[in-house]
């Protein structure tokens, strides 16, 4: 059985509270796991560095920022798919960029879904509880992931 | 008579024939009035007898058949003459004394008669009993006679007489008819004059040249077409002529003489004179050209010439023109000037003389031989056709680039002469040579800017990301934790904390906006235009319909023309709408019927859209700051925005290769009109308009 972990890549702690906040706010009751950067955020996934031994853990959920220190979110995105254990991982590209290449390049790399983080917070809010609910309430993920 | 001869009678001499000049009072020179000899029978003489004595009528046709005639026979004067008038026979011998109508009755008859009026007719009568009626047959017309008895050789030899008579008169007849024909049909006029200068003849082209019909010239003096002043040195010219033994001559020699014309005209002419003395006068026939015409094409050549003279002279171009041998026989004064020649004498010399002033050679610097100057080769009959040459004058240094042109153009007389044209392209090579080194440079000044440019844009494309995502990272946070305070821990605000949290959320919002569209407007100045076909008239309905859906409390009367179509980037022609189309609802909103129109009208270039608004307006004085980013003309008391809308619809506008300018008046609406071009220059206002605007503004 899979775990009900979320995990957010996001190295802006600001970001961090107000995500964290909105997921609340919205009745995501999941664990979520914060990963700082994109060296973070694949050591988790794939049980490396500091997570060395642990084993792979599988998220429910990613939401991916794209503007990480040292990795940035299109290679995580890219290694993401490129391995077996996590292809299928529902990954959701959360940033506040408005940039259509971000928007391309990450569609192209497998993204689920891309949501532009509005900087009104009821926007944010409405696009988080509508994630949550796509992706934790219903869950539609494909049933063996 | 009888020497005379028909070719004779062609001679000069026929002028002065006393038959011819016997005609002046019939006029038109006419030289015959008597029937054309062609009417009579020319096979063989016949010879009509008559006599009512049948033996000597028998005996007489006997005599004449064998020597040849033939003979018709007639027992009177009565049946002779129906015989004469029926058979018209050259010679008639006829009896005198006979019944009904005798001998010197048929000679008054025929004569009488205009077809027998010249045919001779031989009386033959008995001398004792008939030497009255011989007198009086004589002066009746008969042309000789003969008395009986008769010796048949007498008779025999005045027969042949008579006959030969009237054949060689016939002659003469012709070749006068001949004559008058080529006198009459001739081009120039014939005038013939006796010694007192009184005109005898005046054939068609006279009466044409002097306007004047021969009736009216023939007997008066040839004074009248003389001009006045020429008269009496003609008279004496004509005397002096006529004492010389020259028969003809050509008058005043090569130089025309002038004439006048009945209506007082006066007029070149080409005149021979010839001279015969007939009767005991001299008779003089002038044959005359009238040379008006000829004249004044030679007159008009001269012009011509001129005109080329002048023109040659005058030309930019020097010209040369060569002997065969290389002399020179012409230097036009461009040619003499771009020499540096003062005068035409130090031109005209042989052409290898000219070795010693100048050197010649190719633009590689290569020295040419005389033989290869361009002058020697045309003279080969080489056709020279823009040959480049450095000329180098040696004594004083200076060195000019020409261009040659040249060929031999023969003359009529089969001699030739080479032409050659200059032309000075000294400053045409330099400056070419400029532009040679120029673009050598200018590629690798392009490569710099180009190298430049993308530097820049690079930038560009990195601030605006940056600004996306740092700018509004802060505001989302400023905004998000106001929102969290208010609704987290609103049991510790009072009222005015409250307001000022909701001041601090307002103002993130406007500074998000900001931001918002001055990255729309970075995107659309970069990246590349796609064209397609764009229905402007969608477009607006949809900017429309979202402007009802985010402010449903106004009533606003929007008419949006369909069916307006043009080929450009659907993305950014949308965020013109956009603007355009906002700046109408906003600067409508204190209207109390607001009012907005796009639609589409026909300009010189093609059509030009506009959306019309009954707002707020602005002063045309400061129309030319509406575009400019930032630049605002209402207050934000007054109506709120950014002032970089109208600067993003320019910036679309240009990038389609359109133009966008505004009309308006303050409180009686704007009118905001923009072209989208279709044509393919498009394309390179919009390369131009990308390379210059992806420079940051403002």
């Amino acid at each position: 059985m899979k775990s009900k972990v979320i995990m957010l890549v996001e190295d802006n702690p600001r970001d961090e509270a107000l995500t964290l906040r909105a997921l609340r706010k919205s009745n995501v009751a999941n664990k979520v796991v914060v990963a700082r950067d994109g060296v973070e955020a694949l050591d988790y996934l794939f049980g490396r560095g500091e997570h060395a031994g642990r084993g792979a853990q599988t998220p429910q959920l990613v939401l991916l920022d794209l503007k990480l220190p040292r990795v940035d979110g299109l290679q995580v995105l890219r290694e993401i798919r490129a391995d077996e254990r996590t292809r299928r991982l529902p990954v959701v590209v959360f940033t506040s960029s408005g940039e259509e290449e971000d928007l391309i390049k990450s569609y192209d790399l497998g993204a689920n879904s891309f949501v532009r983080k509005p900087v009104d917070f009821e926007q944010f809010l409405e696009a988080t509880r509508q994630l949550g609910l796509y992706w934790l309430v219903l869950n539609s993920t494909t049933p063996d992931a | 008579m009888s020497s005379l001869t028909p070719q004779s009678l062609c001679g000069s001499s026929v002028i002065a024939s006393p038959v011819w000049s016997g005609q002046s009072e019939e006029g038109r020179g006419r030289l015959s009035r008597r029937d054309s000899p062609e009417k009579r029978s020319k096979v063989e003489s016949t010879v009509l007898v008559v006599n009512d004595a049948p033996d000597s009528l028998e005996l007489m046709r006997l005599l004449l058949s064998r020597a040849g005639y033939r003979v018709l026979t007639a027992f009177d004067g009565q049946e002779g003459y129906e015989v004469a008038r029926r058979e018209r026979p050259c010679l008639v011998v006829s009896d005198v004394s006979m019944p009904r109508v005798d001998g010197i009755e048929l000679c008054r008859l025929m004569r009488e008669h205009a077809g027998l009026r010249d045919t001779p007719v031989l009386l033959v009568s008995a001398i004792r009993k008939d030497s009255e009626s011989v007198v009086e047959g004589l002066k009746a017309g008969a042309d000789d006679y003969l008395e009986a008895p008769y010796a048949p050789t007498l008779l025999l030899a005045k027969v042949a007489q008579l006959i030969e008579r009237v054949e060689t008169e016939d002659a003469l007849r012709e070749s006068q008819a001949r004559l008058a024909g080529i006198v009459e049909s001739a081009m120039d006029a014939i005038i013939t004059v006796d010694g007192e200068q009184r005109i005898l003849l005046f054939n068609r082209a006279a009466e044409q040249m002097f306007r004047c019909t021969a009736a009216d010239a023939l007997g008066h003096p040839l004074d009248r077409f003389i001009p006045e002043r020429f008269r009496a040195a003609h008279a004496s010219q004509i005397h002096a002529f006529g004492r010389s033994e020259v028969s003809s001559r050509v008058m005043a020699g090569a130089r025309a003489v002038s004439a006048l014309r009945a209506d007082g005209e006066e007029f070149p002419v080409e005149a021979s004179i010839s001279q015969v003395e007939a009767g005991g006068q001299k008779l003089y026939t002038v044959i005359m050209r009238d040379i008006t015409e000829r004249r004044r094409a030679e007159e008009e050549l001269r012009e011509s010439e001129q005109r080329l003279h002048t023109v040659i002279e005058n030309l930019a171009e020097g010209l040369i023109i060569s002997e065969p041998d290389g002399r020179l026989l012409y230097w036009n004064r461009a040619g003499l000037e771009i020499h540096g020649f003062s005068d035409l004498e130090e031109g005209l010399r042989h052409l290898p003389e000219f070795e010693n002033i100048y050197e010649l050679s190719t633009m590689d610097g290569a020295v040419l031989s005389l033989d290869d100057w361009p002058m020697a080769r045309v003279l080969r009959g080489e056709r020279l056709r823009g040959f480049d040459a450095r000329v180098r004058h040696k004594e004083s240094g200076w060195e000019r680039v020409f261009s040659y042109n040249g060929s031999v153009v023969r003359e009529k007389g089969g001699g030739h002469l080479a032409f050659l044209s200059i032309r000075d392209i000294t400053e045409r090579k330099q400056a070419e040579e400029q532009i040679r080194r120029l673009n050598e440079t200018l590629e690798l000044r392009v490569r710099e800017r180009t190298a430049q440019l993308e530097a820049a844009n690079k930038e560009l494309e990195a601030f605006s990301y940056s600004v996306s995502h740092d700018l509004r990272a802060p505001l989302r946070h400023i905004d998000g934790f106001s929102r969290a305070l208010l609704e987290d821990c609103a049991d510790d605000l009072d009222e005015a904390g409250k307001g000022y949290l909701r001041e601090v959320r307002a103002a993130s919002g406007e500074m998000a906006r900001l931001i918002e569209e001055v990255l729309q407007l970075a995107r659309v100045t970069r990246g590349e235009l796609r064209r397609e076909e764009v229905s402007l008239s969608k477009l607006a309905r949809e900017a429309v319909a979202e402007l009802r859906k985010a402010d449903a409390g106004r009533e606003v009367s929007i008419r949006i023309e369909e069916g307006h179509t043009v080929r450009g980037d659907r993305r950014l022609l949308q965020v013109m709408l956009v603007n355009l189309l906002g700046n109408a609802w906003k600067f409508t909103s204190k209207m109390e019927r607001a009012e907005i129109v796009f639609s589409r009208v026909e300009g010189v270039r093609g059509p030009v859209y506009f959306v019309r608004d009954n707002g707020a307006g602005f002063d045309m004085t400061y129309a030319d700051k509406l575009f400019v980013a930032f630049q605002r003309l209402h207050s934000l008391d007054e109506f709120e925005g950014t002032g970089v809308g109208l600067a993003t619809v320019q910036r679309v506008v240009n990038r389609h290769g359109g133009q966008v300018w505004a009309e308006g008046a303050v409180g009686r609406g704007a009118t905001f009109y923009f072209t989208i071009p279709e044509f393919e220059g498009a394309k390179l206002e919009e390369q131009s308009d990308y390379a210059g605007g992806r420079q940051p503004e403002g």
